[in-house]
Protein backbone atom coordinates (compact mmCIF):
# COMPACT_ATOMS: atom_id res chain seq x y z
CA UNK A 1 0.00 0.00 0.00
CA UNK A 2 0.73 3.65 -0.66
CA UNK A 3 1.71 6.19 1.95
CA UNK A 4 -1.48 8.09 0.13
CA UNK A 5 -3.33 5.09 0.90
CA UNK A 6 -2.70 4.31 4.35
CA UNK A 7 -2.84 8.59 5.12
CA UNK A 8 -5.33 9.06 8.16
CA UNK A 9 -8.12 11.31 6.08
CA UNK A 10 -10.62 11.56 9.20
CA UNK A 11 -10.99 10.62 12.86
CA UNK A 12 -14.39 10.00 14.16
CA UNK A 13 -15.82 8.12 17.09
CA UNK A 14 -12.60 7.26 17.88
CA UNK A 15 -11.63 5.10 14.64
CA UNK A 16 -8.98 6.63 12.07
CA UNK A 17 -10.01 5.98 8.55
CA UNK A 18 -7.59 6.09 6.04
CA UNK A 19 -7.88 7.19 2.03
CA UNK A 20 -8.08 3.65 1.45
CA UNK A 21 -10.90 3.14 3.94
CA UNK A 22 -12.68 6.29 2.09
CA UNK A 23 -11.81 5.32 -1.29
CA UNK A 24 -13.43 1.62 -1.13
CA UNK A 25 -16.55 3.33 0.92
CA UNK A 26 -16.73 5.75 -1.59
CA UNK A 27 -17.01 3.04 -4.11
CA UNK A 28 -19.89 1.24 -2.85
CA UNK A 29 -21.87 4.49 -1.95
CA UNK A 30 -21.30 5.47 -5.54
CA UNK A 31 -22.44 2.71 -6.89
CA UNK A 32 -25.55 2.09 -4.42
CA UNK A 33 -26.81 6.13 -4.96
CA UNK A 34 -26.95 5.01 -9.11
CA UNK A 35 -30.77 4.95 -9.67
CA UNK A 36 -30.28 4.85 -13.64
CA UNK A 37 -32.59 2.69 -15.63
CA UNK A 38 -30.99 -0.36 -17.46
CA UNK A 39 -32.47 0.61 -20.75
CA UNK A 40 -31.77 4.40 -21.50
CA UNK A 41 -33.77 6.40 -24.24
CA UNK A 42 -31.68 6.96 -27.38
CA UNK A 43 -30.47 10.34 -27.77
CA UNK A 44 -31.52 12.79 -30.42
CA UNK A 45 -29.13 15.42 -31.33
CA UNK A 46 -29.41 18.10 -33.12
CA UNK A 47 -27.30 18.83 -36.67
CA UNK A 48 -25.79 21.64 -35.14
CA UNK A 49 -24.34 19.95 -31.87
CA UNK A 50 -23.17 16.65 -33.74
CA UNK A 51 -21.01 19.46 -36.36
CA UNK A 52 -20.04 20.69 -32.68
CA UNK A 53 -18.76 17.74 -31.43
CA UNK A 54 -17.08 16.69 -34.53
CA UNK A 55 -15.20 20.23 -34.41
CA UNK A 56 -14.13 19.91 -30.58
CA UNK A 57 -12.71 16.21 -32.00
CA UNK A 58 -10.98 17.42 -34.45
CA UNK A 59 -9.48 20.66 -32.20
CA UNK A 60 -8.60 18.33 -29.41
CA UNK A 61 -6.46 16.32 -32.42
CA UNK A 62 -5.03 19.41 -33.94
CA UNK A 63 -3.94 20.34 -30.25
CA UNK A 64 -2.86 16.62 -28.97
CA UNK A 65 -0.44 16.65 -32.01
CA UNK A 66 0.78 20.12 -31.31
CA UNK A 67 1.51 18.71 -27.88
CA UNK A 68 3.23 15.40 -29.60
CA UNK A 69 5.42 17.63 -31.91
CA UNK A 70 6.62 19.90 -28.99
CA UNK A 71 7.43 17.01 -26.73
CA UNK A 72 8.88 14.84 -29.42
CA UNK A 73 11.70 18.36 -30.13
CA UNK A 74 11.77 18.41 -26.45
CA UNK A 75 12.51 14.40 -26.60
CA UNK A 76 15.44 14.77 -29.10
CA UNK A 77 16.73 17.94 -26.76
CA UNK A 78 16.93 15.88 -23.54
CA UNK A 79 18.46 13.13 -25.39
CA UNK A 80 21.06 15.10 -27.02
CA UNK A 81 21.73 16.28 -23.54
CA UNK A 82 22.00 13.41 -21.62
CA UNK A 83 22.37 9.99 -23.85
CA UNK A 84 25.40 11.28 -25.45
CA UNK A 85 27.56 11.24 -22.65
CA UNK A 86 26.10 8.39 -20.96
CA UNK A 87 26.05 5.94 -24.03
CA UNK A 88 29.75 7.23 -25.04
CA UNK A 89 31.51 6.61 -21.89
CA UNK A 90 30.20 2.99 -21.52
CA UNK A 91 30.20 1.37 -25.10
CA UNK A 92 33.47 0.63 -26.49
CA UNK A 93 31.83 0.04 -30.14
CA UNK A 94 30.36 3.51 -29.59
CA UNK A 95 34.32 5.54 -28.65
CA UNK A 96 35.73 3.24 -31.36
CA UNK A 97 33.03 5.25 -33.75
CA UNK A 98 35.08 8.33 -34.25
CA UNK A 99 34.46 10.10 -37.06
CA UNK A 100 31.70 8.35 -38.50
CA UNK A 101 27.84 8.10 -37.24
CA UNK A 102 27.00 5.19 -34.78
CA UNK A 103 23.14 4.00 -34.70
CA UNK A 104 21.55 1.34 -31.69
CA UNK A 105 17.98 0.69 -31.85
CA UNK A 106 16.14 -0.21 -29.16
CA UNK A 107 12.74 -1.03 -29.31
CA UNK A 108 10.44 1.93 -29.63
CA UNK A 109 13.58 4.15 -30.75
CA UNK A 110 16.53 4.82 -32.34
CA UNK A 111 19.73 6.31 -30.84
CA UNK A 112 22.40 7.97 -33.41
CA UNK A 113 25.55 10.14 -32.55
CA UNK A 114 28.70 11.17 -34.09
CA UNK A 115 32.15 12.17 -32.97
CA UNK A 116 34.30 14.49 -35.43
CA UNK A 117 37.57 16.48 -34.88
CA UNK A 118 35.70 19.86 -34.88
CA UNK A 119 36.34 21.87 -32.14
CA UNK A 120 33.20 23.20 -29.71
CA UNK A 121 30.39 24.96 -32.31
CA UNK A 122 29.40 27.96 -32.53
CA UNK A 123 26.88 30.90 -34.48
CA UNK A 124 22.86 31.30 -34.34
CA UNK A 125 21.13 29.66 -37.31
CA UNK A 126 17.07 30.42 -38.40
CA UNK A 127 15.42 29.30 -41.49
CA UNK A 128 15.59 31.32 -44.07
CA UNK A 129 12.01 30.28 -45.23
CA UNK A 130 8.52 29.12 -43.71
CA UNK A 131 5.76 28.09 -45.16
CA UNK A 132 3.44 31.32 -45.62
CA UNK A 133 1.12 32.30 -42.79
CA UNK A 134 3.29 31.28 -40.50
CA UNK A 135 5.16 33.38 -37.94
CA UNK A 136 7.11 32.51 -34.34
CA UNK A 137 5.46 31.68 -31.41
CA UNK A 138 7.99 31.06 -29.35
CA UNK A 139 11.98 31.29 -29.29
CA UNK A 140 14.75 30.00 -27.19
CA UNK A 141 18.39 30.55 -27.27
CA UNK A 142 21.34 29.59 -25.06
CA UNK A 143 24.87 28.97 -25.53
CA UNK A 144 24.47 25.64 -27.57
CA UNK A 145 21.00 25.44 -28.21
CA UNK A 146 18.31 26.98 -30.19
CA UNK A 147 14.57 26.59 -30.58
CA UNK A 148 12.18 28.37 -32.77
CA UNK A 149 8.39 27.58 -32.88
CA UNK A 150 6.52 28.72 -36.07
CA UNK A 151 2.57 28.53 -35.91
CA UNK A 152 0.33 29.20 -38.56
CA UNK A 153 -2.82 28.23 -40.64
CA UNK A 154 -3.23 25.29 -38.28
CA UNK A 155 -0.28 24.08 -38.41
CA UNK A 156 2.99 23.65 -36.11
CA UNK A 157 6.63 23.90 -37.63
CA UNK A 158 9.82 23.69 -34.80
CA UNK A 159 13.05 24.10 -35.71
CA UNK A 160 15.75 23.16 -33.43
CA UNK A 161 19.83 23.03 -33.50
CA UNK A 162 22.08 21.85 -31.07
CA UNK A 163 25.82 22.89 -30.68
CA UNK A 164 28.06 20.09 -29.84
CA UNK A 165 31.88 20.14 -28.80
CA UNK A 166 33.03 17.96 -31.76
CA UNK A 167 30.41 15.59 -31.40
CA UNK A 168 26.81 15.28 -31.55
CA UNK A 169 23.66 13.03 -30.79
CA UNK A 170 20.24 12.08 -30.63
CA UNK A 171 17.54 10.08 -29.88
CA UNK A 172 14.37 9.37 -31.98
CA UNK A 173 11.24 8.04 -30.13
CA UNK A 174 8.48 6.19 -32.24
CA UNK A 175 7.89 2.67 -34.67
CA UNK A 176 9.30 4.21 -37.75
CA UNK A 177 12.95 3.82 -38.59
CA UNK A 178 12.82 6.73 -41.00
CA UNK A 179 14.36 7.32 -44.53
CA UNK A 180 17.54 8.19 -45.18
CA UNK A 181 17.02 12.12 -46.62
CA UNK A 182 19.92 15.13 -47.68
CA UNK A 183 19.78 18.63 -46.25
CA UNK A 184 22.03 21.07 -48.35
CA UNK A 185 24.77 18.32 -48.98
CA UNK A 186 24.46 16.64 -45.38
CA UNK A 187 23.15 13.31 -44.63
CA UNK A 188 20.03 13.14 -42.77
CA UNK A 189 16.66 10.62 -41.44
CA UNK A 190 13.25 11.67 -42.18
CA UNK A 191 10.67 10.43 -39.98
CA UNK A 192 7.01 10.43 -40.89
CA UNK A 193 4.69 8.69 -38.52
CA UNK A 194 0.94 9.62 -37.43
CA UNK A 195 0.85 12.84 -39.49
CA UNK A 196 4.16 13.88 -37.54
CA UNK A 197 7.08 14.81 -39.26
CA UNK A 198 10.28 14.24 -37.83
CA UNK A 199 13.74 15.67 -39.86
CA UNK A 200 16.81 15.55 -38.17
CA UNK A 201 20.05 16.14 -39.96
CA UNK A 202 23.68 17.00 -38.85
CA UNK A 203 26.93 19.14 -39.87
CA UNK A 204 29.84 17.23 -39.02
CA UNK A 205 32.24 19.31 -40.33
CA UNK A 206 30.85 22.15 -37.68
CA UNK A 207 29.28 19.70 -34.90
CA UNK A 208 25.93 21.35 -35.23
CA UNK A 209 22.23 18.70 -35.30
CA UNK A 210 19.28 20.33 -36.71
CA UNK A 211 16.16 19.16 -36.40
CA UNK A 212 12.53 20.08 -37.50
CA UNK A 213 9.52 18.56 -36.45
CA UNK A 214 6.05 19.26 -37.40
CA UNK A 215 2.54 18.29 -38.71
CA UNK A 216 3.20 19.62 -42.38
CA UNK A 217 4.08 17.38 -45.14
CA UNK A 218 7.38 16.01 -45.49
CA UNK A 219 7.96 18.38 -49.08
CA UNK A 220 7.30 21.32 -46.87
CA UNK A 221 9.05 20.32 -44.00
CA UNK A 222 12.80 19.36 -46.23
CA UNK A 223 12.00 23.21 -48.24
CA UNK A 224 12.31 24.54 -44.91
CA UNK A 225 15.46 22.72 -43.73
CA UNK A 226 17.13 23.84 -47.20
CA UNK A 227 16.96 27.00 -45.85
CA UNK A 228 18.55 27.03 -42.68
CA UNK A 229 21.05 29.41 -42.40
CA UNK A 230 23.39 31.18 -39.82
CA UNK A 231 22.27 34.49 -38.38
CA UNK A 232 19.27 33.88 -36.89
CA UNK A 233 15.67 32.99 -37.81
CA UNK A 234 13.14 34.24 -40.33
CA UNK A 235 12.24 37.29 -39.57
CA UNK A 236 15.10 38.53 -38.02
CA UNK B 1 12.48 8.53 -19.38
CA UNK B 2 12.48 6.57 -22.80
CA UNK B 3 8.65 5.13 -21.86
CA UNK B 4 7.29 8.68 -20.95
CA UNK B 5 8.17 9.89 -24.66
CA UNK B 6 6.67 6.51 -26.37
CA UNK B 7 3.75 7.04 -24.31
CA UNK B 8 3.40 10.30 -25.35
CA UNK B 9 3.61 9.33 -28.76
CA UNK B 10 0.75 6.71 -28.76
CA UNK B 11 -1.25 9.34 -30.28
CA UNK B 12 -4.01 6.65 -31.86
CA UNK B 13 -4.80 5.54 -27.83
CA UNK B 14 -6.18 8.94 -27.01
CA UNK B 15 -8.82 9.50 -29.80
CA UNK B 16 -10.37 6.13 -29.29
CA UNK B 17 -10.68 6.61 -25.96
CA UNK B 18 -12.28 10.27 -26.51
CA UNK B 19 -14.48 8.06 -28.92
CA UNK B 20 -15.71 5.45 -27.05
CA UNK B 21 -16.29 7.85 -23.99
CA UNK B 22 -18.44 10.04 -26.37
CA UNK B 23 -20.53 6.68 -28.43
CA UNK B 24 -20.66 4.59 -24.51
CA UNK B 25 -21.78 7.48 -22.99
CA UNK B 26 -23.84 9.94 -25.11
CA UNK B 27 -27.06 8.41 -23.98
CA UNK B 28 -26.70 8.29 -20.33
CA UNK B 29 -25.46 12.04 -20.66
CA UNK B 30 -28.68 13.41 -22.13
CA UNK B 31 -30.63 11.13 -19.83
CA UNK B 32 -28.76 12.63 -16.75
CA UNK B 33 -28.88 16.58 -18.30
CA UNK B 34 -32.82 15.70 -18.76
CA UNK B 35 -33.55 14.98 -15.24
CA UNK B 36 -32.59 18.51 -14.74
CA UNK B 37 -33.36 20.65 -18.10
CA UNK B 38 -35.66 20.91 -19.82
CA UNK B 39 -35.40 21.94 -23.63
CA UNK B 40 -34.00 19.69 -26.15
CA UNK B 41 -30.84 22.74 -26.57
CA UNK B 42 -29.86 23.19 -22.83
CA UNK B 43 -29.28 19.35 -22.45
CA UNK B 44 -26.85 19.95 -25.48
CA UNK B 45 -25.02 22.82 -24.18
CA UNK B 46 -24.91 21.24 -20.64
CA UNK B 47 -23.56 17.84 -22.64
CA UNK B 48 -21.74 19.54 -24.64
CA UNK B 49 -19.45 21.02 -21.54
CA UNK B 50 -19.47 17.89 -19.97
CA UNK B 51 -17.23 15.97 -23.15
CA UNK B 52 -15.24 19.21 -23.06
CA UNK B 53 -14.37 18.45 -19.27
CA UNK B 54 -14.10 14.87 -20.30
CA UNK B 55 -11.11 15.97 -22.95
CA UNK B 56 -9.17 18.03 -20.18
CA UNK B 57 -9.44 14.28 -17.54
CA UNK B 58 -8.84 12.37 -20.58
CA UNK B 59 -5.11 10.45 -19.59
CA UNK B 60 -7.18 10.34 -15.94
CA UNK B 61 -9.62 7.13 -17.19
CA UNK B 62 -8.12 3.93 -17.42
CA UNK B 63 -11.49 1.92 -18.70
CA UNK B 64 -13.92 4.28 -20.42
CA UNK B 65 -16.36 1.30 -20.22
CA UNK B 66 -16.14 0.84 -16.27
CA UNK B 67 -18.32 1.82 -13.77
CA UNK B 68 -16.39 4.05 -11.97
CA UNK B 69 -15.80 6.08 -15.39
CA UNK B 70 -20.16 6.17 -15.68
CA UNK B 71 -20.18 7.47 -12.37
CA UNK B 72 -17.54 10.87 -13.09
CA UNK B 73 -19.91 11.08 -16.42
CA UNK B 74 -22.88 11.65 -14.71
CA UNK B 75 -21.47 13.59 -12.16
CA UNK B 76 -20.00 15.94 -14.53
CA UNK B 77 -22.98 16.34 -16.74
CA UNK B 78 -24.96 17.17 -12.97
CA UNK B 79 -22.83 20.09 -12.58
CA UNK B 80 -22.94 21.38 -15.80
CA UNK B 81 -26.94 21.32 -15.73
CA UNK B 82 -26.44 22.75 -12.26
CA UNK B 83 -23.53 25.61 -14.25
CA UNK B 84 -26.26 26.27 -16.58
CA UNK B 85 -29.26 26.63 -14.03
CA UNK B 86 -27.18 28.95 -12.63
CA UNK B 87 -26.57 30.75 -15.22
CA UNK B 88 -29.89 31.06 -16.02
CA UNK B 89 -30.77 32.26 -12.98
CA UNK B 90 -34.42 33.32 -12.38
CA UNK B 91 -35.41 30.06 -15.19
CA UNK B 92 -34.54 27.04 -12.95
CA UNK B 93 -37.03 23.99 -13.49
CA UNK B 94 -38.86 22.57 -10.65
CA UNK B 95 -36.32 19.14 -10.30
CA UNK B 96 -33.68 21.55 -10.00
CA UNK B 97 -35.20 23.09 -6.99
CA UNK B 98 -36.24 19.93 -5.18
CA UNK B 99 -33.02 18.50 -5.82
CA UNK B 100 -31.21 21.98 -4.26
CA UNK B 101 -33.78 21.36 -1.47
CA UNK B 102 -32.37 18.06 -0.81
CA UNK B 103 -28.62 18.73 -1.25
CA UNK B 104 -29.25 21.60 1.35
CA UNK B 105 -31.35 18.76 3.70
CA UNK B 106 -28.82 16.58 4.04
CA UNK B 107 -31.81 13.68 2.68
CA UNK B 108 -31.47 12.28 -0.13
CA UNK B 109 -33.81 8.78 -1.73
CA UNK B 110 -31.30 6.22 -0.59
CA UNK B 111 -31.01 7.30 3.04
CA UNK B 112 -33.50 4.32 3.89
CA UNK B 113 -31.03 1.82 4.36
CA UNK B 114 -29.01 3.28 6.99
CA UNK B 115 -26.23 1.40 8.73
CA UNK B 116 -23.75 1.75 10.87
CA UNK B 117 -20.83 1.41 8.79
CA UNK B 118 -18.78 4.00 6.48
CA UNK B 119 -20.43 3.24 3.52
CA UNK B 120 -23.68 3.72 4.78
CA UNK B 121 -22.38 7.31 6.81
CA UNK B 122 -21.60 8.51 3.17
CA UNK B 123 -24.79 6.95 1.92
CA UNK B 124 -26.78 9.59 4.24
CA UNK B 125 -24.91 12.68 3.35
CA UNK B 126 -26.19 15.38 1.16
CA UNK B 127 -25.64 14.84 -2.33
CA UNK B 128 -23.12 17.29 -2.51
CA UNK B 129 -21.51 16.56 0.21
CA UNK B 130 -21.00 13.24 -0.70
CA UNK B 131 -19.93 13.41 -4.53
CA UNK B 132 -17.35 15.62 -3.08
CA UNK B 133 -16.16 12.67 -1.25
CA UNK B 134 -16.37 10.38 -4.20
CA UNK B 135 -14.41 12.43 -6.38
CA UNK B 136 -11.64 13.00 -3.95
CA UNK B 137 -11.71 9.33 -2.87
CA UNK B 138 -13.18 7.10 -5.74
CA UNK B 139 -12.00 8.79 -8.21
CA UNK B 140 -8.45 10.09 -6.13
CA UNK B 141 -8.82 13.82 -7.97
CA UNK B 142 -6.81 16.55 -5.78
CA UNK B 143 -9.10 19.27 -4.66
CA UNK B 144 -7.65 21.75 -7.72
CA UNK B 145 -8.64 18.78 -9.98
CA UNK B 146 -12.18 18.85 -8.53
CA UNK B 147 -12.33 22.34 -8.85
CA UNK B 148 -11.20 22.60 -12.50
CA UNK B 149 -13.89 19.34 -13.31
CA UNK B 150 -16.76 21.09 -11.74
CA UNK B 151 -16.01 24.78 -12.34
CA UNK B 152 -15.77 26.31 -9.19
CA UNK B 153 -12.70 27.75 -7.50
CA UNK B 154 -9.61 26.32 -5.88
CA UNK B 155 -10.70 27.64 -2.24
CA UNK B 156 -14.70 27.16 -3.10
CA UNK B 157 -13.76 23.16 -3.50
CA UNK B 158 -11.44 22.74 -0.60
CA UNK B 159 -14.35 24.63 1.53
CA UNK B 160 -16.76 22.42 0.05
CA UNK B 161 -14.42 18.99 0.76
CA UNK B 162 -14.30 20.07 4.23
CA UNK B 163 -17.83 20.74 4.83
CA UNK B 164 -17.91 17.12 3.23
CA UNK B 165 -15.62 15.50 5.97
CA UNK B 166 -17.08 17.31 8.55
CA UNK B 167 -20.74 16.19 7.73
CA UNK B 168 -19.33 12.97 7.09
CA UNK B 169 -17.53 13.23 10.92
CA UNK B 170 -20.74 14.05 12.07
CA UNK B 171 -22.78 11.30 10.81
CA UNK B 172 -20.51 8.78 12.38
CA UNK B 173 -20.14 10.43 15.70
CA UNK B 174 -24.16 10.37 16.04
CA UNK B 175 -24.34 7.01 15.17
CA UNK B 176 -21.66 5.82 17.60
Amino acid sequence: MSKKETAVELTAAGKLYTFSDLALACEAAAAAATDLPDILPAASVSEEFAAGVRRMHSAYRRKLLRAKILHTAAGIALALLFTFSAVITTNANAREAFLTWWTATVPGSTAYWFESDAGKASGRYGLGWIPEGMTITQQTESEDFGSTVFEGGGHLLVFEYFLGEGSGAYQVFGASQGVPAEIGGLAGRLYAEDGRVNLIWADETKGVVFTISSDLDAQTVLRAAESVREGGPEGE
Amino acid sequence: MLQLYLSLLDTQAEKDKFITLYESYRDLMFYVAGRYLGSDADKEIAVDGALHVLLGVLDKIDDPQSAKTKNLVCLIVKHKCIDLLRRKGGTVEEDWEAIAEQAESGTDPVQGSMENSLTDAILSMSETGREFLILRYYHGYSTAEIADLLGVGRDAARKRLERAKAELKGILEADR
